[in-house]
């Protein structure tokens, strides 16, 4: 692409794109400038690989892959494919989905084999080992011409109207400044400049917190969905465990609650872990079986929304824009589809060299604004009704009438809707049931409430 | 199917599901299986699942009362009229 030099009107920056994190968000968003010849700098603090928590995808992820010719790296790596998600009550009854119907923009469809002429066309995601996932993805932008620093902390950022904006960084107690046209953050829950520019709001409704770890060794079974994601409900609300196979023999746990359930110190919350899965006996006596091969690691104050996505100068993607919760394996889709819908707005920017000055403005990330607003709306009322229905929420994916619109959902694919008619649906069933104290199912409903919080 | 098998299928699985535990408690067609915890809400949650799968029968939200969950004898016509 060939760059309108009519923008060019203030000293040009060292790039034009400095991008803070090189997790998904920030890779996926350089690949895509770099696709796009536009010249960007990720600073990554870590040096790849490193653990990190959020290890099941959704379809909608797929979309990305495609667009960044990125599907056959993610064959290549033999990710476990996730075909659905189940569910298991108390009464150690299994409800599972799978994608079937999802949205074929969403579907795996690669040709393993030239000769073939046929593709075949697949309705599965990944559930991936995040050190080698993220790794993998912050080289495929690299090679794909993007600058990429890795054990490089991102210390400050300066904004002034007749500069560029400058980002401090440091590496080794030395101290650099680079200055760029936008800065990104896809700092994660770093929050880098959503803290720095005090934008950031505590959810007031949800509060929950993950304790986790692999497992080597425990036995999924040989059943269709022995490589889904299982969601276990506990007894104590809003409450589940999760289940996500990495490989062929290791497998994540992790239990997520209300904080008023954690214990202060260290050793209690690891027996609550334990205790927590007692209450799913055949589950417990399996991962007693199996060797635990990291340390308890724990999740907290993950839930937050900031007053503004986009500013003069700047733009929030993937978890530095906004985290809810884990129950949906939304965070990598959220990470990779924000900033490919950052990407169209920065692009189009650039392609009509309508900048102000040289500079980036709010206004030009408008349609990001207003599709990132739709979709983590969507995806938070959705969160909300969820936890509300606790598990009645299992009879949407059941009902005829609501599996496609739930299928959607769970792909994924909460951005083009104001507001898919099934949310309306399942507030509906809410509201009657809270409504009325002599419902029977009245109990059964999770006590966080539905009330949407709505920060930007 | 007829009303016997309705109400012996319904009341067999209550007894598998709710009362295995307590073989001692007789369970009679105007039992109050609410007002006498035999059954409690995720039980009901559970036995609606139960009459889906097997009568193919929908409740509707609004249906989850107790004025059709009361009894044996109550729950046997609920699911006969859903039939008709």
């Amino acid at each position: 692409m060939k760059l309108n030099l009519k923008i060019m009107n203030i000293n040009n920056p060292q790039f034009e794109v400095g991008i803070i994190g090189g997790g998904p968000a920030g890779s996926t968003l350089a690949s895509y400038l770099s696709q796009a010849n536009i010249s960007c700098v990720v600073f990554e603090r870590e040096i790849f690989p490193r653990p990190h928590v959020g290890e099941s995808l959704v379809p909608a992820t797929n979309r990305v892959f495609k667009e960044l010719n990125f599907l056959e790296t993610m064959e290549q790596a033999g990710f476990p494919h996730k075909y659905g998600a189940a569910w298991t009550a108390y009464n150690n009854k299994i409800y599972s989905h799978n994608f079937e119907g999802m949205p074929p923009d969403y579907a795996v469809d690669i040709r393993f084999d030239e000769q073939k002429t046929s593709e075949s066309i697949s309705n599965y995601t990944y559930h991936v080992d995040r050190g080698k996932f993220d790794q993998m993805l912050l080289e495929h932008a690299e090679k794909l011409g993007a600058t990429v620093y890795q054990g490089v902390r991102v210390t400050n950022i300066q904004f002034s109207e007749n500069e560029n904006p400058k980002i401090f960084t440091s590496q080794d107690d030395k101290t650099r400044e680079t200055s760029v046209r936008l800065v990104v953050d896809a700092s994660g829950r770093r929050t880098i400049l959503g803290s720095q520019l005090n934008l950031k709001i505590k959810d007031p409704v949800f509060n929950q917190f993950a304790i986790h770890t692999w497992f080597e060794g425990f036995d999924r079974g040989e059943t269709e969905q022995k490589d889904y994601t299982f969601i276990h409900f506990l007894p104590i609300s809003n409450s589940w465990i999760w289940q996500i196979p990495i490989s062929e023999t290791v497998t994540s746990f992790g239990v997520v609650t209300q904080k008023e359930h954690f214990s202060k110190k260290k050793q209690e919350r690891e027996e609550f872990f334990w205790d927590c899965v007692k209450t799913q006996p055949k589950i417990y006596d399996k991962l007693k079986q199996a060797k635990q091969l990291r340390a308890f690691k724990e999740e907290s104050d993950y839930s937050y929304g900031m007053k503004q996505f986009c500013g003069d100068g700047w733009i929030l993607v993937g978890d530095a824009a906004r985290f809810v919760d884990p129950i949906f394996s939304s965070g990598v889709s959220v990470a990779l589809n924000s900033a490919r819908f950052a990407s169209h707005d920065i692009i189009r920017a650039f392609q009509e060299g309508n900048l102000d000055q040289g500079k980036f403005r709010r206004k030009h990330f408008e349609q990001y604004e207003s599709i990132l607003k739709r979709g983590t709306k969507n995806w938070y009322e959705f969160i909300s009704l969820y936890y509300r229905l606790n598990v009645l929420f299992t009879r949407f994916v059941f009902d005829p009438r609501h599996r496609l619109d739930v299928i959607k959902l769970l792909s994924g694919d909460v951005y083009d809707q104001d507001e898919p008619s099934v949310l309306q649906e399942m507030r509906k069933i809410v509201t009657e049931i809270e409504q009325n104290p002599n419902h029977l199912l009245h109990k059964l409903l999770g006590n966080l409430t539905a009330n949407a919080f709505n920060p930007s | 199917m007829n009303q016997l098998s309705i109400k012996e299928t319904v009341k067999n699985y209550i007894q598998q599901e709710f009362l295995y535990d307590k073989p001692e408690l007789e369970l009679n067609d105007d039992s109050l299986l609410i007002e006498e915890e035999i059954i409690d809400s995720l039980g009901i949650f559970v036995l609606i699942s139960f009459l889906d799968e097997q009568f193919q029968v929908k409740v509707e939200p609004q249906e989850v009362i107790a004025e059709n969950f009361a009894t044996l004898d109550v729950i046997t016509s609920f699911v006969e009229n859903k039939l008709a």
